[in-house]
């Protein structure tokens, strides 16, 4: 399903600018949205939705313009969508919670609403605790839940907002594994901080800073904004003047730099070189 | 749209508030020793009811005047706690409009708590039945149900709302117990300052009692003075309906402007 944002800005009172004209085209398959605390990542994502009206610019989802009430809630029911952080009601149950999301999203016919929430029970693992109250949950139970519900109608546009937060590793490479099987046949958008679930879920990424977006390509293109920049350190060499450090270990540094450091070997960049040289080149 | 589209969202929505409303103890706890302390004022055995409809109209009134206090009270959460973590942008994100979500959630919590006085309500209707050797004065008890405790509970769970959004929770239920009290038993003959007591504005159902059931009007004959204050009869009664009617809708489009915005 085709995302199409144009000059999307979104001011708050006060002033504060989470959106400055966004320009984002998106025709299928799975985006990973990166930045860092305060981009504006969770902003454009419930812009996207239509759970925010944008300042200024337009949003169409699938065609439909989210501006007019029909196109935005024709959308709607074509639009999985996870918050950030979920806290479903905690006196109904796992169930209970699907069918009354799977109701506010229009899907009407009872028999296919029960065999549906089973179905995603099932996928998410909730099956034997689908009768239990949300309040006896855990946090990865709950998170499970919440991906749950984006599946409600089988959506064309997925928008996950840090869809791992919370899961543990085993958790995490399932719903990796589930991610994947998702992007084949619908546009997913997933918000994270973990340049691996990019890596290993997203076709392209797209990078906010400070509101604007800075980046929008192919994962390996992303990859590629550190290419000639990424170099090895000793642990005993300096860093470096204008270097990034990427990451440190007692064998030395990995940095990103904009001239070789001394006694820096030159490396083949990864995403994660990539993401920083981009945001080290334009901070917002 | 159509209406159609529109009846998954109510639906779903009046069955799982609800739901929601039915396990919480905390509704429990207010309302109960309230609706049972309002039997103990109203119970009257047979012999003792010499009016059988007066008798319903009167303790209907008391029954609202008590139970509509807990009622607001708990119910003042009801709108902002859909607006917590995530689940505010998600039902923002849903195709099911505000403005049928938002009466839906005030109706279904609502329908739960009013559940407790009716009871009330219809059991002393029976020694009127006995008294009056009919089913009159139930059928009575659910219409004086209908026309005088549930607009005044509705417009005072409206409001519980809209206070639960603006103020920290805690400060939303002390006002909403003060405003009850304040437009129901508050006189200006008992505390120097204006209030709705006695008018077309008061919540209590005063006018409809007194109209209908032929109950003595709270206030109203106590040569309170002023437009406000007209003799009970069909027509201020049902003034006085639309007043809250007017309040409810009043209240509840400014919980959902004040919903919206906080998003």
């Amino acid at each position: 399903m085709a995302i199409e944002m144009s000059g999307v800005t979104k001011a708050f009172r006060g002033g504060v600018r989470a959106l400055a004209g966004v320009d984002l085209r998106v025709r299928c398959g799975t985006v990973g949205l990166l930045g860092a605390n305060g981009a504006g990542k969770t902003t454009l994502l419930r812009v996207l939705t239509g759970a925010l009206r944008p300042t200024a610019g337009r949003v169409a989802v699938g065609g439909r313009d989210l501006a007019t009430g029909s196109g935005r809630r024709a959308a709607q029911r074509d639009i999985g969508y996870l918050p950030q952080e979920l806290s479903p009601y905690p006196d109904l149950t796992g169930r209970e919670f699907l069918d009354y999301m799977a109701l506010l999203k229009g899907i009407g016919d009872r028999r296919f609403r029960r065999a549906h929430v089973a179905e995603l029970l099932a996928r998410v693992g909730l099956t034997d605790d689908g009768a239990r109250r949300i309040a006896a949950y855990s946090g990865g139970m709950r998170r499970r839940l919440g991906i749950a519900q984006s599946l409600l109608g089988d959506p064309g546009l997925l928008v996950l907002d840090e869809p791992t937060a919370g899961l543990d590793p085993e958790e995490r490479m399932r719903f990796r594994s589930l991610l994947a099987d998702l992007g084949r046949d619908r546009t997913v958008v997933l918000s994270t901080h973990l340049l691996d679930d990019v890596a290993q879920a997203c076709s392209t990424a797209a990078v906010l800073a400070g509101g604007r977006l800075v980046f929008h390509g192919a994962v390996g293109d992303l990859a590629a904004v550190a290419r000639g920049r990424t170099y090895e350190v000793p642990a005993d060499a300096p860093a470096g003047a204008r270097s990034t450090v990427v990451r440190a270990s007692p064998a030395g540094q990995r940095v990103v730099a904009g001239a070789a450091p001394p006694r820096g070997r030159p490396v083949a960049p990864t995403l994660e070189d990539g993401y920083i040289a981009l945001l080290r080149s334009d901070p917002g | 749209m159509t209406l159609s589209s529109l009846v998954p969202g109510v639906v779903g929505t009046l069955r799982y508030e609800a739901r929601m409303a039915i396990r919480q103890r905390a509704l429990w706890y207010a309302v109960v020793p309230l609706a049972l302390l309002a039997l103990a004022a109203s119970w009257h055995p047979p012999a003792e009811i010499a009016d059988p409809v007066r008798h319903v109209g009167g303790a209907t009134l008391v029954t609202g005047l008590l139970c509509t206090f807990g009622i607001g009270v708990v119910l003042a959460d009801r709108v902002a706690r859909g607006l917590g973590p995530g689940m505010g942008d998600l039902i923002a994100a849903a195709p099911c409009p505000a403005w049928t979500r938002l009466p839906a959630v005030l109706a279904a919590s609502l329908g739960v708590a009013l559940a407790v006085p009716l009871l009330v309500v219809l059991v002393c209707a029976v020694p009127a039945a006995v008294a009056d050797g009919g089913a009159r004065p139930l059928a009575a008890a659910a219409a004086a149900f209908a026309t005088v405790l549930v607009p005044g509970a509705a417009a005072l769970a409206a409001l519980a709302c809209l206070l639960g959004l603006v103020l920290p929770m805690a400060l939303a239920r002390i006002a909403t117990a003060g405003i009850w009290l304040w437009s129901t038993i508050a006189s200006p003959q008992l505390l120097p300052m204006p209030t709705p007591t006695g008018t077309l504005l008061s919540p209590v159902g005063g006018y409809p009692a007194a109209a209908w059931f032929g109950e003595r009007s709270v206030w109203a004959d106590r040569g309170l003075p002023g437009l406000l204050s007209p003799a009970p009869g069909t027509g201020t009664a049902l003034a006085n309906l639309a007043v809250l009617a007017a309040f409810t809708a009043l209240f509840l489009t400014l919980a959902g402007l004040i919903a919206a915005r906080r998003r």
